[in-house]
């Protein structure tokens, strides 16, 4: 009886402690993604069974809500995405068009990539949206990571199971697969290429892969990034969108 | 007009040479045949062409923003006849001034497009570009060879709200933000109307290309509306709702000798579709009172991504005026991350049945490379039976 008293007892510390760690880890790797301010540019390589094409666009950021994407490339040229916490806005000059993205239109591929603009949403703590279990300690290509597991607490979320593995030193996402409700694999990402900014490692190349289509890949390579920027909060509005 | 060419030609190197430049091609071509049940003929019509889109622009300014777009249409039609459309879709001038708490206020001078309310073929609250856009409703009448480039153009692309809003305005628009989510935009249109393109064309007579035809066409292809107006609109959010309401002074829109008052408001949200209603009245100053009522849904579905997915929108839309009801409905299935198959009807109704449009459509977008590909089937109240088919292919670069 003592015993298992003693079992008890521990499996409950064991579970408390983990639970604390999952919790560190989680917030580690949040924080490892937010920056007050940025802005970067970027390259999306965007690679099908016809060919490829390079999407060149300017990303700023705002805490964790905020971002303005302007395309760069001649073909994109002007077009605008801005994301608030709870709105995703696009422009298209040549209609001089604002359109809010809601529901089913969030599903819309961003530019024929392996991302979709529900991928922009987000925002809020990770702990409040999914319910979140330690797997394992596994090493990802020489790094040690944390293998997590998220459960989507409602279904107002773009996936609603997502695996993580969280680099064990530095708090960055080596890989992660993304599920949808019923378990099927909907998306694969690995970072390629990490940069230590600010005190921060921050993934600044990256392959997603959604594997429901065929022979695709997206490749988003930061070619620069200043953080910690003075930006107005202004321009994250639909003011600078629509100019 | 020699030296009209030269200064032109010069600006576009100098242009060239300074600003960043976007261009779009495109090939088209549309045939069919149309059978008049009363009496009993048969004929045939299509037409094929291209055109060229050239943009410059510079965005190297925080301040200032002017961007000049240049298109050129080409077409010859079973007819015989050569047309050639040359356009300015845009000329303008942005500029902003810093107004308060990192606020600026914005103007646009010059020809710029207006897209005011929620609607996708349908936008009754849209008073710049009239409640229907360029549509499958066009071809409702008799198919009319002359003018079939034109729309042949907009009717290929009659899926993307984005390119069928053609009713540019030359004038001044203030844009006044209102929080970082909100904004009031003024707009006043020119009170003569400028030319928006110039129209050449060329009839062959057996004996080759002649009878030249040259004529400037005011307010775009459709010159029954006009470009002199006035009004404002205020968006903002309420209660997840995006929600737009505004009010317009046209002198005279549509060719009536009275001005019209149109205030207007439209709504879009989401409650498992996406749904949007726009409405707007029309009023003479002699209490004479008409509206447009339209309202839409969208849903699709999918696994969290693009492929193998149905897509389904359905608008209607009542014209108090005309007392015409209009339904369109578009069921998309995406096959990949290129290929689109759709199938959409219009459909029109007044007293009784007035017509109905069926159309079917392949489109394709491979990097920048697009293709659309329609056939359809259209009956209307004089027994009217068309069956025709119309192609694009355009890319960007």
């Amino acid at each position: 009886m003592r015993k298992l008293l003693v079992l008890i007892v521990a499996a409950m510390v064991g579970i408390a402690a983990f639970g604390q760690d999952v919790d560190a880890i989680v917030d580690a790797y949040s924080e490892n993604l937010v920056f007050e301010t940025s802005r970067g540019e970027a390259e999306m390589l965007v690679k099908n069974q016809y060919g490829e094409r390079t999407i060149r666009m300017i990303i700023h950021t705002m805490g964790k809500a905020d971002v303005l994407v302007e395309y760069t490339s001649r073909a994109e040229q002007g077009q605008k995405i801005l994301r608030s916490e709870n709105d995703i806005y696009l422009y298209y000059p040549d209609a001089s068009e604002i359109v809010r993205l809601q529901g089913a239109a969030l599903r819309q591929s961003l530019q024929g990539s392996d991302v979709s603009y529900e991928d922009l949403t987000g925002g809020k703590k990770l702990q409040d949206t999914y319910d979140i279990d330690y797997i394992s300690m596994e090493g990802v290509e020489g790094f040690d990571t944390h293998r997590l597991m998220f459960v989507a607490k409602s279904r107002d979320v773009p996936y609603p199971r997502q695996e993580l593995w969280i680099d064990a030193e530095t708090y960055v996402l080596r890989k992660s697969k993304l599920y949808s409700l019923s378990g099927r694999l909907i998306k694969e990402v690995k970072t390629l290429e990490t940069r230590l900014i600010a005190g921060k490692t921050v993934a600044t190349k990256v392959s997603i892969v959604d594997v429901l289509k065929k022979d695709t890949e997206t490749v988003l390579t930061y070619t620069s990034l200043e953080v910690d920027i003075e930006l107005d909060r202004n321009l994250f509005s639909l003011e600078e969108l629509t100019f | 007009m020699r030296r009209f060419i030269c200064i032109c030609i010069l600006f576009f190197l100098l242009a060239g040479l300074y600003a960043e430049v976007t261009t779009e091609l495109s090939l088209h071509s549309g045939s069919g045949y149309q059978r008049e049940s009363n009496t009993d003929s048969l004929e045939s019509f299509g037409s094929t062409g291209g055109a060229a889109h050239i943009s410059f622009f510079s965005n190297e300014s925080d301040m200032i923003r002017p961007r000049f777009e240049l298109k050129t249409t080409i077409d010859y039609s079973s007819m015989g006849l050569v047309t050639t459309f040359v356009e300015v879709p845009k000329l303008y001038l942005k500029t902003r001034m810093p107004f308060s708490d990192g606020y600026t206020i914005r103007s646009t001078s010059g020809k710029e497009t207006y897209s005011w309310g929620e609607g996708q073929i349908y936008n009754a609250a849209d008073t710049i570009n009239g409640a229907r856009y360029a549509s499958l409703t066009d071809t409702l009448g008799r198919f009319d060879s002359e003018s079939f480039v034109q729309e042949d153009t907009k009717k290929n692309q009659q899926l993307d709200a984005r390119s069928v809003k053609d009713g540019a305005v030359w004038g001044t628009g203030i844009f006044f933000p209102m929080g970082r989510y909100s904004f009031t935009e003024f707009l006043v249109g020119l009170p003569i109307d400028i030319a928006q393109g110039i129209l050449f064309s060329l009839k062959e007579d057996g004996n080759g290309l002649n009878d030249t035809q040259v004529k400037f066409v005011g307010a775009g292809i459709d010159s029954s509306r006009s470009n002199r107006l006035i009004g404002f609109r205020t968006q903002f959010k309420a209660y997840e709702i995006k929600t737009e309401v505004g009010y317009m002074y046209r002198p005279f829109p549509l060719a009536a000798q009275q001005g019209e008052h149109q205030p207007f408001i439209s709504i879009q949200g989401n409650l498992l579709a996406d749904l949007y209603a726009s409405n707007a009245f029309h009023i003479t100053p002699e209490g004479d009172f008409s509206y447009d009522v339209g309202a839409g849904l969208f849903y699709g579905t999918g696994n969290f991504a693009i492929v193998h997915a149905l897509d389904f929108r359905v608008e209607g839309l009542y014209q108090s005026d005309i007392e015409k009801f209009h339904i369109y409905s578009d069921i998309g299935y995406t096959y990949n991350d290129i290929m689109r198959f759709g199938l959409n009807s219009e459909m029109r109704f007044s007293d009784g049945y007035d017509g109905v449009l069926l159309n079917t459509s392949y489109t394709t977008d491979r990097n920048g490379r697009k293709s659309i590909l329609q056939l359809g089937l259209l009956f209307n109240t004089e027994t009217l039976v068309t069956i025709y088919y119309t192609g694009l292919v355009s890319y960007a670069f």
